[in-house]
């Protein structure tokens, strides 16, 4: 329980810090809800920005990427989408308040309602700061991955004759033989003496 | 703030020993909830009845802390509605102001 006293006489100066502690509360839930718009205008932008960026082709199809890499991409522009999604809707929260129904009579005051939705709205444009800026980084990351990532490789040929086996990518047929690329460089293999030809993901 | 209209006094940022002291006897606290208090009760000039909510933390655009410990007195303004002639626009209340302490006391 509070207790209440007088306290001393205060001085103009008390006056003004009060006044202004006053005014400071009076407009805080509007300044909450104006940094939360400019917020959205500013990440917007820069999201809008990066589509640009990314209008500089690199590489924009992941099939080239080798398949581990590819799967890297795909997780980071999930992560892109979980975070640019979680991040617009706080941002939004805080800019416009969450739709709820409350019983009216756990209802306190109009100024401590406003105040607990200023400091609600305030979290949640922290939150979504830090998550637009994290689906930022997520989106650098997917197209940095998907520009210099390795490529995939062909599939490898395996042809075999009945003295051995020659492994590498298929060049060409020149009359009746094949030239397969290996490590060797090319080499011609006449059809009528193959036993096997078969496919490997590498040699 | 305020809803009940006292006599028509002009706007003037007057403080009086009395008024913290008649404060002290008719104004009432709440804990709405942890960190916010709500003074309620008629401003010691105008008389309009006032509900003055006090909270230790408030937003404040461009970062840093906004808090203060809660200190032993806490000034008041008068914030009523009520029409005081002379009020300038960025102003509330009838311009009375005063110092009551809060204490934490047996529950």
């Amino acid at each position: 329980m509070i207790e209440l006293s007088p306290g001393p006489v205060p001085t103009l100066v008390d006056l003004r810090r009060a006044q202004a502690r006053e005014a400071l509360l009076r407009s805080e839930l509007d300044r909450v809800r104006k940094a939360a718009l400019a917020w959205r205008s500013g990440l917007g932008g820069l999201l809008v920005a990066l589509v640009g960026f990314g209008l500089i082709k690199g590489r924009s199809d992941i099939s080239g990427l080798e398949e581990g890499w590819a799967v890297v991409v795909g997780s980071l522009l999930g992560g892109a989408l979980v975070t640019g999604v979680w991040g617009a809707l706080a941002i939004l929260r805080a800019a416009h308040g969450r739709p709820r129904v409350a019983e009216m009579a756990d209802l306190p005051p109009l100024a401590v309602l406003d105040h607990r939705e200023a400091l609600a709205a305030a979290k949640a444009l922290r939150a979504g700061i830090v998550l637009t800026l994290g689906c930022v980084g997520f989106l650098v990351a997917a197209v940095g991955v998907t520009w210099y990532g390795p490529v995939a490789r062909e599939p490898a040929l395996v042809v075999r004759t009945s003295v051995g086996g020659t492994c590498g990518t298929f060049v060409r047929l020149q009359g009746q033989s094949i030239v397969v690329r290996s490590k060797s460089g090319e080499v011609t293999v006449p059809l009528s003496s193959v036993t096997q030809i078969g496919g490997a993901v590498r040699c | 703030m305020g809803d009940d209209a006292g006599p028509v006094v002009a706007y003037e940022e007057v403080t009086a020993a009395e008024f913290g002291v008649r404060a002290a006897r008719t104004f009432t606290v709440e804990q709405v909830e942890p960190g916010v208090l709500l003074l309620g009760g008629p401003c010691p000039r105008c008389d309009a009845v006032i509900s003055i909510p006090i909270f230790d933390r408030v937003f404040r655009y461009g970062g840093g802390s906004a808090g203060e410990k809660a200190p032993r007195y806490e000034t008041v303004v008068c914030t009523c509605d009520e029409p005081h002639p002379g009020r300038p626009e960025s102003r509330v209340g009838c311009g009375a102001f005063w110092a009551i302490g809060l204490r934490e006391g047996p529950s």
